[in-house]
């Protein structure tokens, strides 16, 4: 499924995001404070929508096309009485667990333009039919998430996943997730690590459990993006004052250094590759990864590499990433941009054709840059 | 008649040349695009620092081809530590060596001796005689820029390049003055008041590099 539109507003503070459309790679670019991470985390909170986390004071409309192009549309009010001044991100964070929740005030979802949820206040119609009352903070795509009809869309919503290039590697230890646990106690195809019900780190540890050739694939990716790499592998590791538990841990060997290194010591910009990487391999088709600063502690021996193999991608991956870099910007073709422009809390996109890309000779990075300066 | 301006600076040049141009030739109408110029407009384009202004000229000269409104191309870059004539020839060999089929008499390089902010340092109006500022006090008694020409400054010891000294400089010139000024917001210095001080300097023959640039802009028809 690809998330085709979006538009979100927080109420409280009247930020607003116009409607943006989006492809299966799309680069959001703008200055520094224009709004790209708040428009990555507001897309994120759809997600926790679906899993029935309650959003005080915010309201979305949303479409998304499954591969078979059945059409979602999603849209959605919920009150802000309780609602504090922060951002969603930050709302999101601090009422997770919280059972002071604001109620949805609207929703509906309409599949191919039929309206399957109406929803009014407390008041909710399946298919044109009443419902039992349900947990008025939590979404009815939540609360129906099983119906045949709107399974493939709360999957859709629940494979939605950033990539935060400030992650704690060491978060990363795939035997505390329940789906791998789960698996890796027999044999696996191919598939059924893609479809597996784990992280992607999860499923790397299943590939090389397996002796995949997803593993193979990935580790010969990351060779040739750092040669002086020799192996990876995913092995508990050998010092237990480390770790004292069979925790399989991520390792590289590099080339006349005689330890294996483990996850904890890998650098930024190779551990962001591999995370990269597997992504790229290893998510369910289908899936949605948002990128923020895509560039982040990627080094010029990397850049490159990591770019082309996301604008090389064939697999059925939709990417949104944001990115401040020249070689990132020159190399994502214009027509695949959304330029942010702010005015006040009003945010607006934009195409590069629209804002006159296109217009000089001079590269697109040049061309933007020479766009946001002050006129 | 337009005129294609490529500045190597991104922050200070592009908001003190539009500020001065206004006001030296009011009549040219500022452009988003190059392939908006059709009259008496002008184009304005960061070069993003030296040398990578030098990669930008190729482009920019198939933008000036591309639309046959512009008849001159003005480049503008800082001499830094070199010579202002060296620097001109330097860019137009540049021209000469790489766009050979480019006419070099519609190109006018104005060499910034040695920066912008030596340019702005030539306001006799905002150096304080007696500053609280004991490292400005320090660079007055170093070379007084409202007597000596600032064209003419030698680097201080503090510094390796002359851009950095002379920001400094004038910046602290301006906190004396109780005067807000950052590459990004120039403030005072794009108001009319100083420009007319500058050229009040100019005229006095220092910032003679300044003064250049002045006469271009009034002879352009």
């Amino acid at each position: 499924m690809v998330l085709k539109s979006f538009e979100w507003t927080y109420m409280l503070s009247g930020w607003t995001l116009n409607k943006v459309d989006f492809r299966p790679i799309t680069l959001v670019v703008g200055p520094s404070g224009v709004g790209k991470t708040r428009l990555l985390r507001s897309i994120l909170a759809l997600k926790a929508i679906a899993y029935g986390k309650a959003i005080s004071g915010v309201k979305w409309n949303c479409l998304f096309e499954a591969d078979d192009s059945t059409q979602y549309t999603w849209e959605g009010q919920y009150d802000s009485k309780k609602a504090l001044l922060t951002t969603p991100a930050e709302v999101i964070d601090e009422q997770f667990d919280s059972n002071d929740h604001d109620n949805i005030k609207l929703e509906s979802l309409s599949i191919n333009g039929k309206q399957v949820i109406k929803r009014r206040d407390n008041e909710i119609f399946f298919n044109g039919k009443l419902t039992p009352k349900f947990p008025s903070h939590q979404s009815a795509v939540y609360v129906l998430q099983e119906e045949g009809i709107i399974k493939p869309f709360s999957l859709a919503l629940k494979s939605l996943t950033i990539i935060d290039q400030t992650q704690n590697k060491a978060k990363y230890i795939p035997s505390l997730d329940y789906g791998y646990n789960n698996l890796c106690k027999r044999q696996l195809s191919n598939q059924e690590i893609i479809k597996a019900d784990t992280s992607v780190f999860g499923k790397l540890c299943l590939a090389y459990k397996n002796k995949s050739t997803l593993f193979d694939a990935i580790r010969d990716q990351f060779v040739e993006i750092f040669p002086f790499v020799e192996d990876i592998k995913v092995e508990p590791i050998e010092d237990r004052n480390v770790v004292s538990c069979d925790v399989p841990l991520l390792q590289l060997k590099e080339k006349g250094v005689k330890k294996w290194v483990h996850q904890a010591y890998f650098s930024s910009g190779m551990f962001n590759t591999l995370s990269l990487l597997c992504k790229l391999s290893l998510s369910s088709e289908g899936s949605i990864t948002l990128i923020d600063e895509f560039e982040n502690s990627l080094g010029v021996n990397c850049i490159n590499q990591v770019s082309r193999l996301i604008l090389e991608n064939r697999r059925r991956l939709q990417f949104i990433l944001t990115s401040h870099h020249p070689y990132i910007i020159n190399n994502i073709n214009s027509d695949s941009w959304v330029v942010l422009t702010r005015k006040a809390g009003k945010v607006t996109p934009k195409s590069a054709n629209e804002i006159g890309i296109g217009n000089s000779k001079h590269d697109s990075f040049t061309q933007l840059i020479n766009f946001q300066s002050d006129f | 008649m337009s005129l294609y301006v490529l500045v190597e600076g991104y922050r200070t040049e592009m908001l003190l040349y539009p500020a001065w141009i206004e006001i030296l030739r009011p009549d040219l109408k500022r452009v988003r695009w190059p392939t908006d110029a059709q009259g008496l407009d002008y184009f304005l384009i960061s070069g993003e620092g030296y040398p990578q202004l030098l990669n930008m000229i190729g482009n920019s000269i198939l933008d000036i081809n591309n639309n046959n409104s512009f008849t001159h191309f003005m480049i503008v870059v800082d001499a830094e530590n070199d010579d202002e004539e060296h620097k001109r020839q330097l860019i137009l060999d540049h021209i000469r060596d790489h766009y050979s089929d480019f006419d070099l008499s519609r190109v006018f390089v104005v060499v910034q001796v040695r920066t912008i902010e030596t340019w702005l340092l030539a306001n006799k109006r905002v150096v304080t005689r007696n500053p609280q500022d004991k490292i400005l006090a320090e660079y007055l008694v170093h070379y007084n820029v409202s007597i000596h020409d600032p064209e003419f400054m030698p680097l201080h010891s503090y510094f390796d390049y002359h851009a950095q000294f002379h920001f400094d400089y004038l910046k602290r010139l301006f906190v004396e003055k109780h005067i807000c000024y950052t590459k990004i917001n120039p403030g005072a210095a794009k108001t009319k008041t100083y420009f007319n001080q500058l050229v009040n300097r100019s005229n006095q023959n220092h910032i003679t590099s300044f003064k250049k640039f002045v006469d271009y802009m009034a002879s352009l028809q």
